[in-house]
């Protein structure tokens, strides 16, 4: 049982290994340093190459309005000057030296750092990624320089009708704390954010008992304990963020409502959302979610074959994307003007049949938890991606929550499904969204006060 | 998978479909079929990709067989290639391959609709089809210990589909659907608009996926038809990459696959592109910023000067994101890439709000390249970053699958693919420069944004 073996050097790690199936069937190793940063090691020698990341328990949901979109700038500046290297040129410079492929990713509730490099390098990158982590000098000429290009990024994600209508949906769905989700920000708040902002987002959130470091690839999680030791260690505990600074519960939605967006687009969409459950108050449900949400998309699915194979739809998508402050639950459809009224109703009659005794099979129910099962292994097959989804399920969830995941899907019965159906979705307010062009609004007569 | 549907952004994190996220670096998705290929190592010169297997090939009454044998993951992968892409097709015929290998995985004689579903649910196996200007392929993908009902599916979809006519209705419906679509995302419509310019009076000019007029009104006896005339062991390649022995291998084929008739199948490979003079197309579109893209003709997988290309457009792309985003910050997306077309080519990509300033400095950033030898320290950079990318790119069972096959069908053999890092490894800062001196010019431009601040003698300028 050497994955879960206690990591003892000198009394200085409090790891402790959670027994999990996983972790086992994929050589996940985890420690955690006394500053209580937490080290995931996950050995796949596929390719010669390994992978850093640090996960920071920050994004959107730390976001009061005066914040909107600065975790994701904070992210941009991460890539520049730090104490060891005196601007962009510097840091690209020893990205090349040492053959780094890099990003980082902000989302609601986790922001990612990361770099893949051959494995021969990675005790240097270990070295690039603490004074990158804990050294940001946030020049204010850098600062103002890097302003525009996130605007650049806020219009590429205006361009595209899709961004549109997810933010109409969600500011209706988030409506006291839209910028707790509000992942891209609002323009002025990062048109004007300074230096003091980003210092106060490092204080607060990156901290090592904040952080998850993730080494992935063609390694030994021995040597990589080690040499995060060395180099981590001396990274200074701070406070607990959200103890000081909680984010926020998102109150429950009051009402169904509807909202409508015209753009010059060649389909009907519709998405619907609702607030699902939040892993750490609810864990249970989300088991129950991401079954169901199987179930459904499975092609001999009652819900597939009465949306698609009738041809009402050309396509659906029904899922819950876990967080722990609230995931939503997602049906995202598409149609023609023609068939809209029919699309409609077709879908709401299917969400209605979701607790019938009839609406899926045992098999059906067995199938689903089964290819979950085995989207892990796809899901593993790439390290360098992996070490993503494995900081993302650490800092929303826990490395827990994801090393007995797949153990606590088969224990899914057909009640925790209903339970989870009845409680979130059937008895539960929405928010519905449709996008159409002009035309087809017109020639549909929508309107969003009574088409619900 | 039957759905095409169109989310805002992909899905590659489970259980988001909008996948809320925004990142340091603008990344296009490189999965599967249009895996880019940035590769290539000093570092790692003498390690081949092929580490954790070996490869081998072998021919079954005259279908050629690879197969690399990994044993390092549970995952096994089949992909069966279709030579010829668009050279297959009339114009009236455009879009017949995904209509119809869309509709084959509906049902077969053996597996009908109900059957193939759950069995295919039940084995958590996966199987698709892509289409490329090069060829197209049917893919299947499964776990280990469900390799043999997962080939007998596969093979079933490939031999003896039902091609039911009301599903072929409602693939029809959904192809179309998505091809209207492609339009409404930016991107998507870009890259579109743009391989239509560049291919127009050439044989790529064809669109694998067809066109709304095509696709509604291809039959069922044109669909049988090409299965006729394609499914020949000598136009066919399989590739099979996992934990697979070749005599297990060799039976399965020899009992499905191997059976069709091997015909007298000769490749043709397209002729290059040729462009006398630098273009752009504008279409005027009131967004927030501008879609820019520009292509210009390029050397192939069996080209001499490929490897010196794949670096210079290597080099570009870095100075490019260095002088347009890091010192001018003039946008979040600036690129040059290497596709890796059999008629291939390379591209310029940025989106800004000042296209003219922005493709200034990209252009002065071409003549650089062109004109400046790389020094000896930037090329070891370069080329540490590529085999990098190599690795990352060669991840799965899958990209390495398609690694193989490219060479192969690109008429390069699939041996050259073990070379691919010492052939990077050996080019010069001449070469470089010649190359990008010989295809880097004659760029084709087209822009989706302001007309009013496109000031097109100096996109053509070059």
């Amino acid at each position: 049982m050497k994955h879960f073996r206690k990591w003892l050097l000198a009394g200085l790690w409090l790891g402790a290994f959670p027994a999990a199936a996983l972790a086992q069937q994929y050589n996940i190793f985890h420690a955690t340093l006394e500053n209580g940063l937490q080290v995931i090691a996950i050995e796949n020698p596929i390719v010669p190459l390994a992978t850093i990341e640090i996960a920071v328990r920050n994004g959107a949901f730390t976001q009061p309005p005066e914040f909107d979109g600065l975790s994701h700038l904070y992210e941009h500046m991460f890539f520049k000057a730090n104490a060891k290297l005196p601007d962009q040129e510097s840091f690209l410079d020893r990205v090349g030296d040492l053959g780094i492929s890099w990003n980082g990713t902000t989302r609601e509730e986790v922001v990612n750092y990361y770099f893949t490099l051959p494995k021969e390098n990675l005790r240097d990158g270990l070295q690039f990624m603490n004074d990158a982590i804990r050294t940001p000098l946030f020049l204010e000429e850098e600062l103002i320089r890097e302003r525009p290009v996130v605007i650049g990024e806020y219009d590429r994600q205006e361009s595209n009708p899709f961004f549109h209508l997810l933010v109409a949906v969600n500011k209706k769905l988030w409506h006291k704390y839209y910028s707790h989700k509000n992942v891209i920000g609002d323009r002025q708040v990062i048109l004007t954010a300074d230096r003091e902002k980003m210092r106060t987002i490092q204080q607060r959130y990156y901290v090592p008992n904040n952080s998850a470091l993730l080494i992935a690839g063609d390694i030994n999680h021995e040597k990589v304990f080690k040499w995060a030791k060395k180099v981590f260690s001396s990274w200074p505990a701070g406070e607990d963020p959200f103890v000081k600074f909680p984010a926020p519960d998102h109150p429950p939605l009051k009402k169904s409502e509807m909202v409508i967006v015209e753009k010059p687009v060649n389909a009907v969409t519709i998405l619907i959302n609702l607030h699902g459950p939040s892993v750490r108050k609810d864990p249970e449900a989300t088991y129950a979610a991401d079954v169901f949400s199987y179930i459904l998309s499975q092609p001999n699915s009652k819900f597939y074959q009465e949306l698609i194979d009738t041809g009402v739809l050309t396509g659906v998508n029904f899922n819950y994307y876990t967080l722990d402050k609230t995931g939503p639950i997602n049906l995202l459809a598409q149609t023609t003007a023609d068939k809209y009224n029919a699309a409609v109703q077709a879908i709401w009659a299917q969400v209605q049949k979701f607790t019938d005794p009839d609406y899926y099979t045992d098999e059906q129910l067995a199938n689903s938890k089964h290819q979950l099962e085995i989207n892990e292994i796809y899901s593993h097959e790439k390290p360098s991606t992996y070490a993503h989804v494995v900081g993302f399920w650490w800092s929303v969830a826990s490395l827990d929550y994801y090393l007995s995941y797949v153990d606590n899907l088969r224990k899914v019965t057909r009640e925790d499904i209903n339970a989870y159906v009845r409680r979130y979705i059937q008895n539960a307010p929405y928010i519905m969204g449709v996008m159409l062009s002009p035309e087809d609004r017109r020639k549909l007569g929508l309107d969003e006060g009574k088409a619900l | 998978m039957k759905n095409y549907f169109n989310t805002p952004t992909n899905m590659s994190f489970r259980r988001n479909p909008f996948k809320v996220q925004v990142n340091a670096r603008h990344k296009k998705d490189s999965s599967g079929m249009t895996a880019r290929f940035v590769f290539l190592a000093l570092l790692l010169a003498f390690i081949s990709l092929a580490r954790a297997g070996n490869v081998e090939e072998f021919t079954v009454n005259g279908l050629k067989v690879i197969l690399k044998k990994n044993v390092a993951n549970e995952v096994v992968v089949a992909q069966l290639y279709i030579r010829g892409g668009v050279l297959n097709l009339t114009p009236e015929l455009a879009g017949i391959e995904p209509l119809l290998f869309d509709a084959a995985k509906q049902g077969t004689a053996q597996y009908p609709k109900e059957k193939i579903n759950a069995e295919l649910a039940r084995l958590g196996t996966q199987i698709g089809n892509d289409v490329t200007r090069d060829y197209s392929v049917v893919q299947m993908r499964c776990v280990r210990t469900y390799f043999d009902l997962s080939w007998d599916i596969f093979s079933e979809v490939i031999l003896n589909p039902t091609l039911d006519p009301q599903e072929i209705e409602l693939s029809r419906e959904q192809l179309i659907t998505a091809l209207r679509q492609r339009q409404d995302n930016p991107d998507s419509y870009l890259e579109w608009l743009g391989e239509t310019q560049f291919y127009k009076g050439h044989p790529y000019a064809l669109d694998p996926l067809g066109t709304e007029e095509s696709v509604s009104k291809i039959t069922i006896a044109q669909m049988r038809q090409y299965l006729k005339d394609n499914l020949l062991t000598s136009k066919l390649l399989l590739v099979v990459v996992g934990n697979v022995d070749k005599t297990e291998l060799q039976s399965k084929v020899a009992g499905a696959l191997g059976l069709l008739p091997i015909g007298n199948y000769k490749p043709q490979p397209p002729r290059m592109v040729k462009h006398e003079r630098a273009s752009v197309y504008t279409e005027a579109q009131q967004l927030p910023t501008n879609y820019i893209i520009g292509y210009f003709a390029a050397p192939g997988l069996r080209d001499k000067d490929y490897y010196a290309m794949r670096t210079a457009v290597a080099v570009l792309n870095e100075r490019i994101f260095e002088e347009v985003r890091t010192k001018r910050n003039l946008s979040y997306a600036p690129s040059a890439e290497l596709e890796d077309l059999f008629a291939n080519y390379g591209k310029l990509y940025v989106t800004t709000v000042v296209p003219d300033t922005t493709i200034k400095v990209m252009l002065h950033e071409v003549r650089r390249v062109q004109n400046r030898l790389l020094q000896a320290g930037a090329l070891g950079g370069r080329i540490n970053l590529a085999n990098t990318s190599y690795y990352l790119e060669n991840e799965t069972n899958l990209a390495q699958a398609t690694f193989l096959a490219r060479f192969e069908l690109a008429g390069a053999g699939w041996k050259a693919s073990e070379k691919f890092v010492k052939n990077r490894t050996k080019v010069t800062p001449e070469q470089i420069t010649e190359a990008a001196l010989r295809y880097m010019n004659n760029i084709q431009f087209v822009v989706i944004g302001d007309p009013a601040q496109i000031d097109e003698k100096l996109f053509t300028s070059q």
